[in-house]
C-alpha cells in the first residue's frame, strides 16, 4: 500500500507532500499508525543516573594504571635472569603452603582471611588459598557455597570449575557445584567470567544474579527484582536445577536423596532452611508439587 | 572565541560536559543493542575512558562520533548472541492515565508489556534506529552519521520497524 519503503519514516518526520499526506489520511490503516506512535510516545528508556555513572567513571579513571615498562640494561638483565632461575628452583623445593578449609555436612564455618575479608561457608564446601601469597594475590578456589565480604584492595578472585569471579571490595554469594556456578551480588561490583566460553563476562551490580552451567549454553542473567533475599540459615536458589537443590540438601543434612537425578531439568527458585530437614523438604516439595518420604536418613521424592 | 578552537577534550570541564551531553544517548544505544543496563553503563564508562586516553587526538566536535564508534566496538567485542529483552518506563507526565480506573491501568500495563515485547523482537538494525529516533529524539541525519549509514537506509529501517510493530500489535 505504500508508494516506497521510506514512506512511514517520512510521514513521521513530516516530510510527506500534501498530496501524499491527504491520501494516507484517507487510508483505513492510518489511524492504527497514529495510535502506535502515541502509545510509544508514552514510554521512555530506563532512567539514567548520570551523576552516579559519572562518579564511577571518575573513580575508574583515577585508579592507577598498570606499571609502565622500565628500561633495563642488558648487563642487569642477565643478573636478574639468574636470580629468577634460582628463585624458581627454591620455589619448587618449598611449595607454597595452601590452606584447605572444608565444612562437613550441615556445618557452617566463618573464617577471616589474612586481609580481614570474611567468608561464611555453607555445609559440604571446600576452600583453598595460600596465606603467604595473599598480600599479592587474593585468589582462592571454592567448591560448594560461600558468602563473601571483601575488604577493599587488590582484585579478589574466586575460582571454581564453572567460572571465575573478580571483585574489588564488595559482598556476594557463590554457589559452585560441579560445573554449575551461580553468583549473586549484594554490594559493589562483581565481574564473572564463564569458564566454558572464555570471553563471556558479566558485570554484576547490587541485586544482579548470574547462573552459568557448562552443559547449558544459555546462561541466566537477571536483574534481581524477584530474587529471594539471602538470609542467614537458609540455602537460596534462583532458577536452579532441582537436582542441584537436592544435592545441596544432601550435603547440608547428611542424608541421601534417592532419585534426585530425575529432577535435573526442573527449575526451582526459592530457599530452604538449613537447620530442619523436614521443613527444608516441605519448603521445596510443596511448591514443586512433589511428595517426599523420609526413612533412616534416606529420602525418596515422587511426583504427586 | 579563539579559545574555543583550542578547546581540547583533555580539559576536565570539557570532558564532564561531553559526558553530560552524550552520556545518556550512548548508554541508551548500548542498552538497545545489549538489553542489559549494567553492561550498557559499564561500556559507556569504558568508551569515555578511551576518550580520556586519546583526548589529545579527538576534537570536541568529533567526540560524539568517536564515542559511538568506540561504544560499538566494545559491544562487538562482548557480543553475546542472545535474545534482547528490553524494559521501558512509563513517562510520568502521560496525561491519558487515569489512576481512578483500575481496568484502564491494567490495559495500559498490558499494552506496555506488549510494546516492550514487540520492540525487543525487532531486528537489531531496525530496533536501534527506531528507538534512537523515538526515545532519544535524534533526527534521521544524526542517526545516519552516528551509525555510519545513509539517511535513506535510516528511513528504510524506520519504515520497516513501523510496519512490523503495527502487524505485531494489531492482534491485541
Amino acid at each position: 500500500m505504500f508508494s516506497d519503503d521510506t514512506f512511514l519514516a517520512r510521514w513521521l518526520s513530516g516530510e510527506l507532500t500534501d498530496k501524499e499526506k491527504q491520501d494516507f489520511e484517507q487510508d483505513p490503516e492510518h489511524q492504527s499508525y497514529v495510535t502506535l506512535i502515541k502509545d510509544i510516545g508514552a514510554l521512555r528508556a530506563p532512567n539514567f543516573n548520570e551523576v552516579k555513572v559519572f562518579k564511577e567513571l571518575r573513580s575508574r579513571l583515577s585508579t592507577p594504571q598498570e606499571a609502565k615498562t622500565t628500561i633495563i640494561y642488558w648487563g642487569w638483565l642477565r643478573a636478574i635472569a639468574a636470580v629468577v632461575v634460582l628463585g624458581l628452583s627454591v620455589w619448587s623445593l618449598y611449595p607454597i603452603k595452601e590452606v584447605n578449609v572444608t565444612t562437613g555436612v550441615a556445618e557452617n564455618k566463618k573464617l577471616v582471611l589474612p586481609d580481614g575479608s570474611q567468608v561464611s561457608m555453607q555445609g559440604g564446601s571446600a576452600l583453598y588459598y595460600a596465606p603467604k601469597l595473599w598480600k599479592k594475590d587474593r585468589t582462592l578456589d571454592l567448591r560448594g557455597e560461600a558468602f563473601f565480604q571483601v575488604k577493599p584492595g587488590r582484585t579478589f578472585t574466586v575460582k571454581s570449575r564453572g567460572g571465575q569471579i573478580e571483585v574489588v571490595g564488595t559482598s556476594f554469594n557463590v554457589v559452585a557445584i560441579g560445573d554449575a556456578l551461580a553468583v549473586q551480588c549484594f554490594s559493589g561490583k562483581v565481574r564473572v567470567t564463564d569458564a566454558s566460553t572464555q570471553n563471556r563476562q558479566y558485570l554484576l551490580q547490587p541485586g544482579d544474579f548470574v547462573q552459568l552451567h557448562a552443559a547449558e549454553n544459555r546462561p541466566l542473567y537477571s536483574k534481581s527484582t524477584n530474587l529471594p533475599k539471602i538470609e542467614q540459615g537458609q540455602c537460596n536458589f534462583y532458577v536452579a536445577s532441582l537436582e542441584e537443590v537436592f544435592a545441596k540438601m544432601e550435603a547440608q543434612f547428611n542424608v541421601s536423596i534417592a532419585n534426585k537425578e530425575k529432577y535435573q531439568s526442573r527449575r526451582f527458585t526459592g530457599a530452604f532452611r538449613n537447620d530442619n530437614l523436614e521443613l527444608a523438604l516441605k519448603m521445596v516439595c510443596i511448591p514443586m508439587e512433589l511428595r517426599y518420604s523420609l526413612e533412616n536418613q534416606l529420602v525418596k521424592i515422587e511426583d504427586k | 572565541m579563539s579559545n574555543q578552537i583550542h578547546e581540547t577534550v583533555c580539559e576536565e570541564k570539557t570532558f564532564e560536559h561531553l559526558f553530560h551531553v552524550h552520556g545518556q544517548v550512548i548508554r541508551n544505544f548500548l542498552y538497545y543493542k545489549s538489553g542489559s543496563l549494567s553492561l550498557a553503563e559499564d561500556w559507556l564508562q569504558e568508551a569515555f575512558i578511551k576518550l580520556w586516553q586519546e583526548c589529545e587526538k579527538v576534537s570536541v566536535e568529533k567526540a560524539r562520533s568517536f564515542l559511538f564508534k568506540v561504544a560499538n566496538n566494545i559491544f562487538l567485542d562482548h557480543a553475546r548472541h542472545q535474545k534482547v529483552v528490553l524494559k521501558f518506563e512509563q513517562k510520568s507526565n502521560s496525561d491519558s492515565i487515569n489512576p481512578e480506573n483500575p481496568h484502564f491501568l491494567l490495559e495500559t500495563s498490558e499494552l506496555h508489556t506488549e510494546l516492550e515485547k514487540a520492540i525487543s523482537g525487532l531486528p537489531e538494525h531496525q530496533r536501534i534506529v527506531f528507538l534512537m529516533n523515538r526515545f532519544d529524539d535524534l533526527k534521521y541525519a544524526e542517526i545516519a552519521e552516528l551509525l555510519n549509514i545513509s539517511v535513506k537506509a535510516v528511513e528504510k529501517r524506520m519504515h520497516g520497524a513501523l510496519v512490523t510493530l503495527r502487524q505485531v500489535l494489531k492482534s491485541i
